[in-house]
Parts: C-alpha cells; structure tokens; sequence
C-alpha cells in the first residue's frame, strides 16, 4: 500500500489545489454497444459490470454529501445523458420498469426492489441509471447501429464536458470534475480523431482528469491513452488482450479509479506508462509513423491527397512544392519523421 | 517666445533674433547703415557651424542660393544659438510642408491627424533567399547570437562534415528572422522615466544625466527647455538641475500626482502654469480645429448625458481636483503622440484617422479562420472499401436474447459486497499495485535520479546532430537530390557516434538511462535508412 503515497515526488501544480473540503463531480460514460459486450459475455456479465459502476458510483456519492454524478451511455448511433434524467422522465421510467419487472419476474430480483433501508441518494441513482441504460440497450437497432463504424466516444466526451461546464464552470459551483469512460470497445470501431482530440484538449485546458478503463478486445485506443496521458488521467487496459481480465471490475473501480482529483497529485497513479503519441491519417485514419503535415492547417496525411488540396483547410498545394516531394530516382515520397 | 544672440555679420556687430511664432531669423546692426538680414526658417536649407577646433567661431546659415555666416564671440552662445535655430527650422520646415488647417467656420471635418516627419533613408536589408544565403557576415552574427544554434553549427558543420550552405538551406527562415530583427532601431522613449533620482547619505539628490538625455528631455518637453532657456545663464547648470528634479514640474511631467506635501519652487512652479504647456502643445502642432467625433468641447452644445442630471466625466470636470488629473492626462497624451510622430514608421494620415476612431470603439472579437473537416467517405473507412476484414455478420438476435437475459437477471449490488473476497478480486488489486509499483519505478527512474548533467549534455550535442543529419536526409530525400547518398553514410556514422556516446557511460543505471534516451532517434534512423533502401531498389 506505501507504493502508492507519491508524497515525495514534487507538487507541482498544486498551488491552486489545496486539500480542502471541496465536492466533487464524476462523469461516467459507459459503453452500451451490446455486440461489444456479448463478445465479452463469458468474462463479465453488462448486469455486473453495470452494478460494478453502481457500488463506484456510491462510493463516490458516499465520500462527500455535495459529490454529485452524471451518467453518459453510448454506442455507434450516439451518446446521452443517462443521469440526472430530464425532470418529469425519471417517475414515469420507473413506474413503467416497476411494472414490467412484477410481470416478467416475480419482483424480488429486480434492482428497484422496494428496499427502504437503503440510502436515499443511492437509490434514485441506482435506479434512474439503470431505467435509463436498460432503456437504451433495448430501443437500439442492432444491425442499423452495426453498419457505423465511428464509435460515438467524442460525442459522448463533449456531453460529459458540456455537463461539467454547466454545473462546475458556469455555476460556479466550485467543484472539481473528473470523466471516468468505461469502453469495451470492438474491432472495427473507429475512433473520430479530430473530435476526440478536441475534446482532450478542452479537458486538458480546465484541469480535468479523462480515466479510461478498456475491457474488451478492441484494437489498442492510442488516442484514448493520449487522453488519460495529457490530462493526468488513468489508463487501465483490464482486457483479455493485456493478459488481464475484466472479472472483477468492482475492485479494478474502487481502487484504481475511486481517487478524487484533490488527491491525484499525491499518489502515484495506477496508470499505464507508456503511451503511444502518433497521430492518424486524416485521410485513411489510419495510425501514421512517417507522413505530411499540412503547413497551413497542420493537418497530417501519410499520401498526398490525389485533388492536391488540403482535406481539412482546402489549401490547395503549389505544383512545384508536390513535385519536390516524389522526385526520381526515389519513388518514395515520405516526409518528417513523427517519432513514437 | 524669441531668442536673442549677439552675432557679427561682415565684421559688423548686431543681434541675430529668432522668433519661433514668426518662424523667422532676423539680423539687425547695432550701428551703421547695414540693411538687416531677413531668412525664413523654413527655407533654410543648411546650417553648418566652425568645427570645434577651429579659431573662428562661426555659424554659416543656407536659405536658398544666399548664404549668410555670423561670428560669435564665444563657442557657448553659437551652440546654443545652432541648437535652436536646428530645433525650428525642422518644425518650421514640417508645418511648411504640412500647413495647419485653416479654420472654415463652425464644425470643421478637419481631421486630427499627426504630421509624420520626413522619411529617413531606409537601408534596405535584401530578404531573398538567395541573398540571405549569400550574406556570411549576417550568418556569423546569428550563430554567436544564438547558442544553440552555434552549438549545432559546430556540431554538424565543424564536426560532422556538412556543408555550411546546407546548413543554412534549412534555416532562411531563421536568417530572415533575423535579419529583421537586427535591423530594427529602437524608437523614441519618455526620457523622464529612465531618469530616477536618488537620494544620498548626505540627503541630496543625485542624477545621472548625460547630453543625451538633456537633450531628449528638451525634445519632448519644450516647457523644460523654455525653463532652461530663462534660468540658466542667470542660475548655476547645476543648481538648474538639482532644483528641476525636486520640483512639482519634475512630478507634474512624469505624470505623478502633486500633493500638497511637494516643497516648492516659485522659480520652478511657473512653469506648471497651462501657460507654458499651451504654448508646447501648440508648437507641437495640435491642430485648432477637432474632428466633430471626437471633439469632447462639442459635447457641450449637444444635449449630453449631463442635461440629464449625471455627473460629468472626470476629465469634463472643472475643479482643483479634476484639473490636476486632466492636466496629467494631457500631457502625457501630447507625449505619446510626439513620441508616435518621432517613431521610424510614421502612421498613414488615413490610418491615423482610423486610430483616432477605432479608439473610441468596443473591443472586437478574435476572427477566426474555419476550418472544414470533412468526413471523407471515400476513403474512410479502409475496412469496408477494401474488404480486406472478415466482417462476422452480426447476430443480432443473439445481441436481443442476451440483453434481455441480462435486463431479467440483474446482478444485485449486495451480491458484489457479499461474497467471499474472490480470486478475481485479489486479482483485479494485484493488477493495480502491479501497475503502481510501475509507474513508480519509472518515475523514480526518470525523475528523481536524474542522469547526470555531463553525460546528459553530451547526449544532447549527440542528439541535436543526429536529428539535424535526419532533416537534411528527409530534405534530399524527397527532392531526389543526389546528396542523399552521403546523407545516408552521415546516418550511418550518426549511429556509431550514438553508440560511442551511449557506450562512453560507465555507471550501470546511467547506461541504462543513456540507452533509453537515444533509443527513439536511433529507430528514426533506422526507419530512414531501411526507406532509402526500400527506394533505391525500386
Ligand atoms: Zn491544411
């Protein structure tokens, strides 16, 4: 347990942070693309992987009576706000889930059992996410969501930062935020790097930490490591392919996700250390080593783009520029070396 | 305001009198029936003076085809008589060629606009590529200027065998820069500012003045210059000063506030009379005539704010306060503005005038260039397009099923807390220490012991060079150049330099560290070198 006090390292940034009494706001976003999870089914179950989030939310809620939570659910059609629910949707939701649990089962499993011991704040909670995440894994259309390959992980980052500047920024609530993005993630997701970028940087500028925990086999998210690299985040890859595994996410949560952002300059962060910086192809999206940079727009291309024009600012290259990138005997034409 | 000297003229004694308000210089005899000289200052073309170590003492004054030289008695008065005829001439020269407006009546649009001085040759600095390239003597002055490019130079030029032209083929852009920057001349500054007097052990004032401040302070504070001008044959120089730097003018020029606590001066304190300053903001060509805009006085025949019962501005206000503030205010405005006329790039009449209005505008917003991120759907998404990914065809049924199994059978929260502390989670904590203890060992490694400073620098000569023999290897590269056949064996030795380098370190973590921190240039090497393979077998 000592491995963790970081006490010794020096405190920088930390001027503006003292150690005091102040909430916090943490933005879940979970990955509800159902193929995704059914892939991972033999791992963990969504329905525990979805009460996992519930105890860490708790716990969250539990360290301090102003914290306060927002829940983000996305998959290849979108992203929404799953917590708090728009005022006048939570009672009906629930009433209609309550329902429709006594008439499937016998009620006494359903998660909205009337359980009067618990607290009250965890219970509204608990329940409205799950309505609400149930609600959006049934109504989604499996095969029309499949033909999307761009996953909608940055609109889910920019509603998770637009909450964060309602309630923290432009309140004035003087809270501090973290984003905490759950993804399972599958093969032929496609990550949309320049909004996701965007919105790294947008985290990056009001100081709040991007944690990403990655359960499933996806191929390997760099831009989402860069994420949780330039915002002081924690990257954990719990999957099969890092020779981890997903069972037992509830621990994984609560002892590497569960520290507040007052504390992370203190603590040496389970997070993982080397992080891949290249850049994709605006063109291909592909992950480039050597390609273009646009001088204009600083746009990367790893081909010279067949219009000769610029795919992002519209600059269209001077002939005597592109001749001078393929000239004979070399065919090859490369540019500057992005260094990994 | 006039000045009088006592000059011969062809051997005949009479008083040379120069008006600033008639922009004339006028000479009459004491005696005899020489007619009097008459030379409009704005016609003066030239004045020269009897060098210092010449007997004669005399000053030859040009207007025209018709030269007139006058003899002093001593070197003293024909200074000071050169220095104000140099100080008017140039005025009455600049108001000649810009006349001030004449007054057309009631509401005149004559613009204020500041009258630029006359151009000065500019030395043209050529800013071609071809001839920034050419210019040792600039590329000598920029590697002594800056170190880390020196360091590079020798490095890579002295070193490492480049030529210096392509060394510089690389970096026009830097020369340029710097041929810019070092042809830049320092505009005029408040000279009032630079001057601080302190106070000795013995409680007097010290200055440091020097001719050239003198000089700036009588520049661009004539009423310093009127006061001098009056006082000082009859006071001490010295005592001029010492009384100037303790008086309420030194604070009212400098734009400090003036407190009742300030000793006073009668001598020094007429000059804080708007009296004196009238006269230098007239001299300075302040014109009589506001553009309506910004004409404040205007206000007051419109029904301003003021009919409606608010306070007037605290500059509109009259009062001993006010006045104070507003006569600071002014004076430093007619500062800046003499200051602006003097700069080297004397604003357009129209900018000027666009100055003067925008001024008075809100503050506008940054503008910013769009830029059009298409989502190009041709080449996307490579997957699709080329096939080349076995798509296993969704089963979407078995997506439904499995939702609804898991919407049927929740997992209880309790059911999580519950159980015995399973191997997953003894698992799952492992893993987070595990990773803890990485991050800690690497941020010990890289944070805490540091690699020694010497070996850390030669690293980086290492490295600068080794990066410096990738651009031009990149740069020849692409343009096909033949060069690149010897950039490539320059690679080549870059990766034995680093390898000597790396192998010099001794200390086992030092090494450790040394390796580490050139491991990422040698894989760009590498890259390099298998592309130019790649390329000259095809
Ligand atoms: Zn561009």
């Amino acid at each position: 347990m000592n491995a963790i006090d970081g006490t010794s390292r020096q405190l920088k940034d930390t001027e503006d942070q003292t150690l005091d009494d102040t909430p916090s706001l943490l933005s879940i976003i979970i990955d509800a693309h159902v193929p995704s999870w059914e892939e991972i089914k033999s791992q963990i179950s969504i329905s525990e992987a979805v009460a996992s989030i519930l105890v860490f939310i708790n716990a969250h809620l539990a360290l301090h009576n102003s914290n306060s939570v927002n829940v983000i659910g996305y998959n290849a059609s979108g992203a929404r706000i799953l917590y708090p629910p728009k005022s006048g949707v939570e009672s009906t939701r629930s009433k209609e889930r309550e329902e429709r649990s006594e008439s499937v089962s016998d009620g006494e499993q359903a998660p909205s059992k009337k359980d009067h011991s618990m607290y009250r704040q965890f219970k509204t909670v608990d329940e409205v996410v799950q309505t609400e995440l149930w609600n959006m894994l049934n109504h989604t259309n499996y095969v029309e969501e499949e033909k999307q390959h761009n996953s909608a992980i940055s609109g889910a980052l920019s509603l998770a930062l637009g909450f964060i500047n309602k309630h923290v920024f432009v309140d004035e609530s003087r809270m501090r935020a973290r984003i905490l993005l759950l993804t399972v993630g599958h093969k032929n997701e496609t990550i949309q790097y320049i909004p996701t970028m965007n919105c790294i940087f947008a985290a990056q500028k009001l100081k709040i930490p991007v944690d990403v925990c990655k359960l499933g086999p996806g191929s390997d998210q760099v831009f989402l490591q860069q994420a949780c690299d330039s915002t002081h985040g924690i990257y954990m890859d719990i999957s099969e392919k890092n020779s981890k595994t997903p069972k037992g996410l509830v621990q994984y949560l609560l002892s590497g996700f569960i520290s507040d952002p007052s504390l992370r300059p203190h603590i040496v962060l389970p997070t993982q250390s080397n992080v891949d910086f290249r850049a994709a192809c605006f063109l291909t999206k592909q992950v480039v080593d050597i390609g273009y940079v646009c001088s204009v727009c600083l746009c990367i291309m790893s081909q010279i783009p067949s219009n000769r024009r610029c795919p992002t600012c519209d600059t269209t290259y001077s002939e005597k520029t592109l001749a001078g990138l393929g000239r004979k005997p070399l065919k090859k034409k490369k540019k500057k070396v992005v260094k990994p | 305001m006039s000045h009088t000297f006592q000059a011969t003229n062809k051997k005949v004694l009479g008083v040379l009198s120069i008006s600033a308000e008639t922009k004339k210089l006028e000479w009459t005899p004491v005696s005899g029936d020489r007619a009097p000289i008459n030379v409009n200052l704005a016609n003066v073309t030239n004045l020269q003076a009897t060098p210092e170590n010449s007997a004669k003492i005399m000053l030859k004054i040009v207007a025209g085809d018709d030269p007139s030289t006058f003899a002093f008695s001593n070197r003293g008065t024909m200074i000071e008589c050169r220095d104000v005829l140099q100080g008017l001439v140039s005025r009455a020269r600049r108001e000649a060629s810009n006349p001030p407006p004449s007054a057309t009546g009631d509401g005149s649009s004559t613009p204020a606009t500041a009258t630029p001085p006359p151009k000065k040759e500019e030395k043209k600095v050529a800013m071609d590529d071809k001839s920034l390239l050419a210019d040792f003597q600039l590329q000598q002055t920029l590697l002594k200027e800056s170190k880390e490019l020196g360091k590079v130079f020798a490095a890579t030029v002295i070193h490492g065998g480049l030529k210096p032209e392509e060394f510089w083929s690389i970096r026009v852009h830097l020369l340029r820069a710097f041929a810019l920057t070092s042809n830049q001349k320092k505009g005029p500054y408040n000279v009032l500012s630079t001057i601080k007097p302190t106070t000795g052990s013995d409680n007097t004032v010290n200055v440091q003045l020097t001719p050239e401040k003198v000089k700036d302070m009588f520049d661009q504070y004539p009423v310093v210059q009127t006061a001098y001008d009056d006082n000082v044959p009859r006071l001490k120089e010295s005592d001029f000063w010492a009384r100037f730097f303790q008086s309420r003018l030194f604070k009212k020029l400098r734009g400090e506030r003036i407190t009742h606590k300030d000793p006073t001066d009668p001598l020094m304190d007429r000059y804080l009379d708007d009296e004196y300053d009238k006269e230098a903001a007239l001299a300075a060509g302040m014109p009589d005539k506001v553009h309506r805009f910004v004409d404040i006085g205007g206000n007051d025949s419109q029904a301003g704010s003021e009919s409606f019962g608010n306070r007037p501005d605290m500059t509109m206000r009259a009062g001993s306060s006010g006045r104070d503030v507003v006569s600071v205010i002014k004076s430093i405005n007619r500062l800046s503005e003499r200051l602006a006329q003097k700069s080297e790039a004397p604003l357009a009449e129209k900018e000027y005038g666009t100055l003067a209005l925008a001024d008075l505008q809100g503050e506008t917003g940054a503008e910013y260039v769009p830029l059009q991120v298409r989502q190009s759907d041709t080449n996307g998404n490579k997957k699709d397009s080329d096939g080349d990914v076995d798509m296993t065809p969704l089963d979407a049924e078995a997506c439904k099923e499995y939702v609804h199994s898991q919407y049927d059978n929740p997992v209880s929260l309790a059911s999580l807390v519950h159980d015995d502390y399973s191997a997953d989670y003894a698992q799952a904590w492992g893993n987070v220490q595990g990773a803890v203890n990485q991050q800690k060992g690497s941020w010990e490694t890289v944070q805490e012991s540091l690699m020694d400073p010497k070996v850390l620098n030669d690293l980086l000569v290492v490295h600068t060079t080794t990066i410096e023999f990738l651009r031009h290897f990149w740069h020849n590269f692409q343009e096909g150049s033949a060069e690149c056949s010897s950039m490539a064996n320059s690679l080549a030795k870059c990766i034995k330099r680093i390898d000597a380098a790396v192998g010099e370190v001794k200390d086992e973590q030092q090494h450790k560290l040394a390796v580490g921190a050139m491991a990422s240039v040698k894989t760009s090497i590498h890259h390099a070198l298998k592309e130019y393979d790649i390329a000259l077998r095809g």
